[in-house]
């Protein structure tokens, strides 16, 4: 009987058992998408396969990181297609941002702007950002409240399960097969703190989202400001070299996610909601024989020396489970805080909690891209 | 004590993805609860309507001042209006009242054909417009002129 619970037959059917709430789960978020027609529901049930299917992998290989980032990936092509291609049908043009879509509170809000709104929603009331609350597709309040929610259960998982910019970060990663740079200043994990809190005293002090008009590199695969002043000329500048550097270049040379780690306010933020979030990263001591295999796979620089000998990863994992697929004593895992390291339950739930949010929020593109996509095969338009 | 931690854990863990669930599945009842809350803010939006004034072909919208203008480091107070149509008038020449005093306090004299405007202080308030000016919208549908009050007035 013990033996026949190691048999492969049994693992997949354990993992075949386990992945039922996720087929309910995922089934009940894609009625929430439109059903008119034959292209939504082959669009719908591509994605509902899709999703169903990596989180079965996922449980029945124990490889995490492999199947979440090819999804990752997919969401954060498939937001920049669909995203790109929204903004064309509403607005008559492509990318650029207009200053009568400004004045008019019509620019599309994105978490990276939370943090710098924040300290005038608590303080004042006020958002300060053009954009809308009700009625646009991509809203003040509906980003808020995912952006509550995620990082309750996820924390700063949020940056590896949901960001729908990482993915390309992500991939710019996973292109060399070893890094050509492997030494990265330990001071500058500091950097994105100083940062965060310049952002945000700064952005309150002018009322305008500075990160978002001077810094943000992902205006690259979104959209930007219509080049009409000098200014604009030079924060046209700053974000193409910032993208095409941190986003791009460095990743790759790194296999680091360097924008994410050593920039991005939103991403510094997250790393408090660690805090609070049921689910971390755990290091079984008993089994680590201290390879430091996971110090250099991991993405974010999150295990150091130190942590690694108290079993923890430090406050900026993102979660994304590389740690866990790399490790060849399977000696790190999610866990639930207080709970014992290598529980299953723990590692399941979380996994459960991610792939709903990334159905639910991540999917969306998905969905809208496949949708686009057999549009144009079947009609020869995308709408 | 080991058990009674693993037992907050698994509560915390449950509370955490019943809440996510609950949010996911209820985010327009949470938006309407946000929007009643918190506001975009008046720097973006010109703040409320005061009067609408219509007219055959456009109406003109004049929104509240908007106190601590622009931000900490700008240096005026504003008020906004909005001229609206859909064919634009040749010339639109407005007198606005934004304090509500019954005194106009300035003037503003649009030249649709030129894109120039001309503005006249009527009050002794020193009157002008913001560095921002006059801006005109893609499709010429509305008309945004920011007009500035110094603070130490």
């Amino acid at each position: 009987m013990i033996q026949w619970l190691k048999t492969k037959e049994f693992l997949f059917l354990k993992a075949i058992a386990l992945s039922i709430p996720m087929l309910l789960i995922s089934f009940v978020i894609i009625t929430y998408l439109d059903f008119s027609n034959t292209i939504d529901t082959i669009a719908k049930l591509s994605f509902y396969f899709l999703i169903n299917l990596f989180f079965f992998l996922s449980l029945y290989t124990k490889k995490i990181d492999r199947y979440r980032s090819i999804l990752f990936i997919l969401i954060a092509i498939s937001f920049t297609f669909s995203f790109i291609t929204n903004l064309y049908h509403l607005r008559g043009h492509f990318m650029t941002l207009t200053f009568e879509e400004i004045n008019s509170c019509e620019v599309p809000f994105c978490h990276i702007a939370i943090p710098q709104t924040l300290l005038s929603v608590i303080l004042k009331r006020e958002v300060i950002f053009p954009g809308a609350f009700t009625g646009f597709q991509y809203t003040i309040s509906v980003m808020f409240v995912i952006w509550i929610v995620v990082s309750l259960s996820l924390g700063r998982g949020w940056c590896s399960w949901v960001c729908f910019y990482g993915g390309w970060e992500d991939g710019c990663s996973r292109i060399c097969k070893k890094p050509r740079i492997t030494k990265i200043p330990e001071k500058l994990k500091y950097f994105p703190y100083a940062f965060l809190i310049a952002i945000m005293l700064f952005s309150t002090a002018t009322m305008v989202p500075q990160y978002c008009v001077w810094f943000c590199p992902f205006k690259s695969v979104s959209e930007f400001f219509e080049v009409t002043r000098p200014t604009i000329v030079l924060q046209t500048m700053i974000f193409i070299v910032l993208f095409i550097s941190l986003v791009v270049v460095l990743p790759i040379l790194t296999k680091k996610r360097i924008q994410c780690t050593y920039l991005c306010p939103f991403g510094a933020m997250q790393s408090f909601t660690n805090k609070i979030s049921p689910f971390q990263v755990s290091i079984d001591l008993d089994q680590c024989v201290e390879c430091k295999v996971c110090m250099k796979a991991c993405p974010t620089n999150s295990i150091s020396e130190e942590s690694l000998k108290l079993g923890k990863v430090t406050m900026t994992c993102v979660k994304c489970g590389k740690c866990i697929d790399q490790c060849p004593k399977k000696a790190i895992n999610y866990t639930i805080r207080g709970t014992r390291i290598g529980n299953f339950l723990s590692q399941y739930l979380f996994l459960l909690i991610a792939y709903i949010v990334m159905a639910g929020f991540g999917g969306t593109f998905v969905f809208s891209t496949i949708r686009k996509i057999l549009h144009l095969i079947i009609y020869g338009s995308l709408f | 004590m080991k058990k009674i931690m693993a037992l907050c854990g698994y509560i915390w863990a449950i509370l955490a993805i019943a809440i996510t669930g609950y949010g996911f599945f209820n985010i327009s009842y949470f938006e309407s609860i946000m929007s009643n809350q918190i506001e975009v803010s008046k720097n973006w939006t010109g703040g409320n309507i005061i009067e609408v004034k219509r007219y055959k072909n456009y109406s003109v919208i004049i929104h509240e001042q908007v106190e601590q203008g622009q931000n900490l480091f700008g240096e005026s107070n504003f008020v906004q209006v909005d001229f609206c149509y859909e064919l634009a008038p040749r010339v639109l020449d407005e007198q606005i009242d934004y304090n509500e005093d019954g005194i106009d306090d300035f003037k503003i004299v649009i030249d649709n054909a030129k894109q120039s405007y001309i503005f006249e202080d009527l009050s002794n308030k020193d009157l002008r417009v913001s560095k921002e000016g006059m801006l005109i919208y893609e499709h010429a549908k509305k008309i945004r002129i920011l007009v500035s009050k110094r603070i130490e007035e």
